[in-house]
């Protein structure tokens, strides 16, 4: 029964290789806080569960752009997500610094310590193809944001303002609406 | 092991074909039925176990992708509501999913005591165990392995379909032995029954000897090739029969003429003695005695003998030579050595005709053919013997006697005579012992000594042709072994 046993150990070597392609390839780095490690996999994952407007036309090399405000938190996690695929496209990570550059980005994370910057940059997405996600306190319920992330203890809150998601033409997946919070004004 | 088998067979069903193609039969079905059985539960096992996989399989994968947003988002919680709609699913003692680090994440029991599914060695697999079937399978996110669903389920469907199917077959067993019981009960007739009779006809025959009994073939079949080969066999053996019974009488009353023949040599010789004893003292004795009477008157007288008293004792003297002749031929003819068979016989003829007042003619075809002693003494004797039998009993007027040779050095020598005939069959079937029958017996004994043959040509009222046919040459001193130079007479 050598082979068996040599069968088994190739697959569970399989397993952890696989493994270590996963979400949680982030806990390597040294330098990146665990909550954001989990908060860049996170933003990965809500480009695999939301359908952009007319995104089955897209070309096939056209990438998911993900804008981001403050690059300095993640350290080394946003290495960990960059050049991976949601719904068959590469994303694409881009530190956003004016406001010019809001209509290239599918996904904004929106992570400035100033709300008015947050909610600046917010106005202006309102109404465009783009899945904002954000930290601030009211950025889904209030403020017109579509996600938000709320760290409660060890567990990371999904807040989901379907309203917002519905005016911005996003279809967010009924996989991540069963998981997360509803928020605003139905 | 088929040997082994046949020897329980032979063991188990005695010696009767019956039984034994009853147990063939059984035993063959029992065989081909349990192999057929084995092969189709073997089979539907087999099928089973897929089928179970690939259902289990689905309801996992199901439930897996279901999980997928759960994992994504590490959300225990939405992946535990996810894992327990496995309660739909009876068979299903307990689920896991475990994530990419092979970690549990979410857990499902049925019932709290249940294990739950160990961390599956690859992401995709199914393990029978004794009770259980493991079963797992990947969850993908975007081509990426997020997790693992494991799934525990129980095998008692298994295990209840192994018995009613064990049910189902024995049933189907037992009704197709049955079946098979009884359809050979009725068929294998055809094959022992004709056997059957055939035992019991050659049982008969061995303990009553009857071989004319004759076995009945119904069948064309090897069993009806043995009948037949069997009454053939008995024909020839009853054939064989009468012929060796018949052959076994003819023995007897062979054996029987011999004894008589023994018998009767004793007493012709006693009689032929004491008719040459006769004739010795009522005429050479009586003659002598007359003679010396004579020649003592002529003494006494002591005159001169008369011339006449001379002459008297003289006739007297001739009388007895002529006496001691004749008694000296019927001994041993003289001629017959002296001067060969055909003089011998010609002389009998003569003497024949003299005494006997018969016509009888003799004609010699040999060409004055010098024959061996021991023939000629046998046919002279022959012919004497037989010439006295036409003499005695043939109230013949007219005789023949013929001695002649054929083309293969026999001498042949015929005897015929118009008297009154016989019948040979009726003479042959008589046991012997006095008259003609008895003296044709001996002729015919003498003549087979030599080699030679008899025939008798008669009937009642045709007179009667005695022909005998011997051989010159006596068969096998042609080799000369121990076997004196014998004299030839001339």
């Amino acid at each position: 029964m050598n082979w068996l046993r040599g069968v088994r150990q190739l697959a569970l070597g399989l397993l952890l290789a696989l493994a270590g392609l996963g979400v949680s390839r982030g806990a390597d780095p040294p330098l990146a806080a665990p909550e954001y490690q989990v908060k860049a996999a996170f933003l990965l994952n809500f480009a695999r569960f939301v359908e952009w407007p007319g995104a089955d036309q897209w070309p096939a090399d056209r990438p998911i752009v993900l804008g981001i405000q403050e690059l300095e938190p993640f350290g080394e996690a946003l290495k960990l997500i960059e050049g991976r695929t949601a719904q068959g496209h590469t994303l694409q990570v881009r530190h956003i610094t004016s406001t010019n550059e809001l209509d290239s980005c599918d996904l904004l994370f929106l992570n400035s310590p100033q709300p008015s910057e947050v909610r600046q940059y917010l106005r202006l997405a309102s109404g465009k193809p783009i899945l904002t996600i954000g930290e601030t306190p009211g950025f889904a319920s209030a403020w017109g944001g579509v996600i938000r992330l709320r760290q409660d203890g060890e567990h990371m809150q999904i807040h989901v303002n379907p309203a917002a998601a519905r005016d911005a033409g996003l279809k967010v997946s009924s996989q991540l609406l069963e998981i997360a919070r509803i928020v605003g004004n139905p | 092991m088929i040997a082994k088998a046949k020897q329980l067979l032979h063991r188990a069903v005695g010696r009767s074909i019956r039984r034994k193609l009853l147990w063939i039969t059984t035993l063959t079905s029992t065989a081909v039925l349990l192999l057929a059985c084995t092969m189709f539960f073997l089979y539907d096992q087999a099928a089973f176990r897929r089928s179970l996989v690939a259902q289990v399989g689905s309801v996992a994968q199901t439930i897996g992708h279901n999980c997928t947003a759960a994992l994504a988002f590490n959300d225990k919680r939405a992946a535990e509501r996810n894992l327990a709609a496995l309660r739909l699913s009876p068979g299903v003692l307990s689920g896991a999913i475990y994530d990419d680090r092979g970690l549990l994440f979410a857990a499902y029991r049925q019932s709290a005591s249940e294990p739950l599914p160990p961390p599956p060695p690859a992401p995709q697999r199914a393990d029978f165990h004794r009770r259980t079937l493991h079963l797992s399978q990947p969850i993908l996110l975007e081509g990426d392995l997020i997790g693992v669903i494991a799934v525990s389920h129980s095998l008692q469907p298994l295990t209840d379909r192994v018995r009613q199917y064990s049910v189902i077959a024995l049933g189907i067993m037992a009704a197709a032995l049955l079946l098979a019981f009884f359809l050979s009960l009725h068929l294998q007739h055809t094959v022992s029954a004709p056997l059957q009779r055939l035992a019991q006809v050659a049982a008969r025959i061995s303990q009553e000897k009857d071989y004319s009994v004759r076995a009945e073939a119904t069948t064309q079949d090897e069993v009806g090739v043995l009948v037949k080969s069997l009454n053939q066999m008995l024909d020839t053996i009853q054939d064989r029969d009468e012929r060796l019974m018949q052959s076994r009488q003819s023995l007897v009353r062979y054996q029987r003429q011999l004894r008589s023949l023994a018998q009767q040599l004793v007493v012709s010789e006693e009689n032929e003695r004491r008719q040459i004893a006769t004739e010795l003292h009522d005429s050479v004795a009586q003659l002598l005695w007359t003679a010396r009477l004579k020649l003592d008157l002529m003494l006494r007288e002591k005159t001169p003998a008369q011339p006449d008293a001379i002459h008297e004792a003289r006739d007297l003297v001739d009388q007895v030579l002529s006496q001691v002749r004749l008694l000296t031929f019927r001994l041993s003819p003289p001629a017959l050595y002296e001067l060969g068979l055909q003089t011998a016989v010609s002389q009998l003829c003569q003497r024949a005709r003299v005494s006997y007042g018969l016509a009888i003619s003799f004609q010699d075809d040999t060409q004055g053919l010098a024959i061996r002693q021991k023939v000629a003494l046998i046919l002279f004797r022959s012919i004497q013997e037989l010439l006295m039998n036409v003499y005695k009993h043939a109230s013949a007027t007219q005789a023949g006697v013929c001695l002649a040779l054929d083309d293969e050095d026999h001498i042949i020598a015929t005897i015929a005579d118009d008297g009154k005939g016989f019948s040979p069959e009726a003479l042959s079937n008589r046991s012997g012992g006095s008259g003609g029958g008895f003296g044709l017996f001996s002729i015919r004994e003498r003549i087979d000594q030599a080699g030679g043959i008899m025939e008798i040509d008669s009937s009642p009222g045709n007179g009667t042709t005695i022909t005998l046919v011997t051989p010159l040459e006596e068969e096998g001193t042609a080799r000369g072994e121990d076997e004196e130079e014998e004299p030839v007479l001339n």
